[in-house]
């Protein structure tokens, strides 16, 4: 396991992929802050970091995405794992060498966004004005929102032999994670009552009630709603990067969940693979 | 070139992604008008007074679909050219590099169209019978059909570019479907700052039993000069048009959408060819 983990971070340190992705983090990290910056000057928006820091949770599934397909899927292309096996590596050492090496790289993104929000937005837009806890919480629970997508997209990218497939798979995948964690916010955010008109009679206003909203989600069905938008990473994403959650607790819970189960599956499948 | 197309014709009718791709588009298509069927009750059922869901919105939906679905299409069909040999092997065979992009090309296109028609016929098939017929006028939903293909062809022309001169499959993929997205969100995002109003209109509201008026004042938000221009620019292009081809269907989009994604189409096949010709096969 030791030699397995050396030898894929050794592989990561060479890999031109890695260092492209490193440095596109650390950029989208110092062009939103610009983006924040300019809007200040232009429009005269108040601006802080608050909106800024926590924005890598809404991509890093994206990223991984990307990554962990093509990384590792050049395993299988350059028949590197049936080496790794003949020499004598189990193949739940070999998995989770895979898993342990994509959070390390998932981590080193993330960290780039961030060195690169503290160097560039501190400066410009000012520091983080929100209490220790919720920053704690948020840094914490996108970690672990990362640790699932990381677990998610080596369950795919190990079980399938072809690179352009589990590139394309991750990244379907992914889009239609986000498009759901759209759709349920949107049903989530719907007002409980829309907004009476005000007329005016005879100079005088009279208040209409508001009408009940007929998309508003209620009873078991909003249980449900909400059960998903918290457990999806994309819905966690989208939670962190506005630091809108309200029990950080349930979503760390529900996120590692997410990455053992997928591991478990992931590790399970991969056992009885016929790697040919 | 004819033996090139008989050739790319008779893989695409055997192609996985081909037939995978198609899948999701008509099942997309036959979804979306159940799931506005189910809407249309459950608004019934709540005692809505205007319980009624068009398929109008469900068959404009198409456009925003072809071109993720034909990203990964390219990328797989084309890119298993390159990965398989076959680009040398026609190459070796006497076929001029041009002759080989083309060929290609219109078999994207092909595809391309064929993705649209998929989901056309799905939304068509079980949308009028659980939703009635369209309400958009005939010639505006032609109009709007027309401009969405020819933009889904000018797609097909840049994810060909993009297949031809990257002969690492994986990599096509992703900067395909990537390519695909981002031109999406792009559209998606000039949109909202292009429809800000340069006005905003007097408001009033009630404070303490009086009416209060507010003047109306200009926007802040409203994108002005330069920025419009290339604003809208992009706004045109294909993949960002998807958006505004959608909101301007009442009233027909513009000819020079269409116009625009023919000059993408031709300009990304000229520099398609002219570098295809230099590139180093190995």
């Amino acid at each position: 396991m030791t030699k397995l983990l050396s030898a894929n971070f050794l592989r990561l340190r060479k890999s031109r992929l890695f260092w492209g992705t490193l440095a596109l983090s650390f950029g989208f990290g110092a062009f939103m802050c610009v983006i924040r910056f300019w809007e200040h000057l232009e429009y005269g928006f108040a601006v802080s970091l608050n909106s800024v820091f926590f924005g890598f949770a809404m991509v890093a599934g994206i990223v991984s995405a990307a990554f962990i397909p093509l990384f590792f899927g050049t395993e299988y292309s350059d028949g590197t794992i049936r080496n790794k096996l003949t020499v004598g590596c189990s193949r739940i050492c070999v998995y989770f060498a895979g898993l342990i090496t994509s959070l390390g790289a998932a981590a080193a993104f993330f960290a780039a966004y961030l060195l690169a929000c503290t160097a560039v937005g501190i400066p410009l837009i000012g520091g983080l004005d929100l209490p220790a806890p919720a920053t704690a919480a948020a840094l914490t629970g996108s970690l672990l929102m990362t640790a699932a997508y990381c677990a998610i997209f080596t369950f795919v990218t190990m079980n399938c032999s072809r690179r352009s497939t589990s590139v394309v798979i991750c990244l379907l995948g992914m889009f239609l994670l986000l498009f759901a964690a759209v759709y349920l916010n949107a049903r989530l955010e719907a007002p409980e009552f829309l907004q009476g008109y005000e007329m005016s009679v005879n100079g005088e206003i009279v208040n209409a009630v508001p009408d009940p909203n007929p998309h508003f989600l209620r009873g078991t069905q909003r249980t449900v709603y909400q059960f998903l938008y918290d457990l999806i990473p994309m819905g966690q994403g989208i939670q962190y990067s506005n630091v809108s959650f309200t029990d950080p607790a349930r979503l760390m819970g529900l996120a590692a969940a997410v990455a053992v189960l997928f591991t478990a599956a992931g590790a399970a499948l991969f056992r009885r693979k016929d790697l040919k | 070139m004819r033996n090139l197309l008989a050739a790319g014709l008779f893989r695409l009718w055997r192609s996985k992604s081909f037939y995978a791709t198609l899948a999701v588009m008509a099942a997309v298509g036959a979804i979306e008008p159940i799931l506005g069927y189910t809407a249309m009750l459950d608004l019934a059922a709540g005692g809505a007074a205007d319980a009624f869901i068009s398929l109008d919105s469900r068959y404009l939906l198409f456009p925003f679909l072809s071109g993720i679905l034909l990203s990964i299409f390219c990328a797989l069909f084309v890119g298993a050219e390159h990965s398989d040999g076959a680009m040398r092997n026609k190459l070796a065979a006497g076929h001029r590099r041009g002759t080989v992009y083309l060929s290609n090309l219109i078999l994207c296109v092909t595809a391309g169209i064929l993705l649209c028609l998929g989901y056309i016929a799905a939304v068509l098939a079980v949308g009028i019978p659980l939703l009635g017929p369209l309400r958009i006028p005939l010639p505006l939903i032609l109009w709007y059909t027309f401009c969405s293909v020819v933009m889904t062809c000018a797609l097909a022309a840049v994810f060909t570019l993009a297949a031809m001169l990257c002969q690492n499959k994986a990599v096509t993929a992703v900067t395909c479907i990537s390519l695909a997205y981002f031109l999406l969100f792009l559209g998606i995002f000039l949109n909202s700052r292009l429809v800000e109003p340069e006005i905003q209109p007097e408001r009033q509201y009630v404070e303490d039993g009086q009416i209060v008026t507010l003047p109306a004042k200009p926007n802040p938000s409203y994108v002005r000069g330069m920025k419009r221009a290339v604003y809208q620019l992009l706004y045109d292009l294909p993949g960002c048009q998807t958006v505004q081809l959608a909101s301007t269907v009442d009233t027909g989009a513009p000819l020079r959408l269409p116009l625009w994604s023919l000059a993408a189409a031709a300009l990304s096949t000229g520099a398609g060819i002219l570098l295809f010709r230099r590139k180093d096969l190995k």
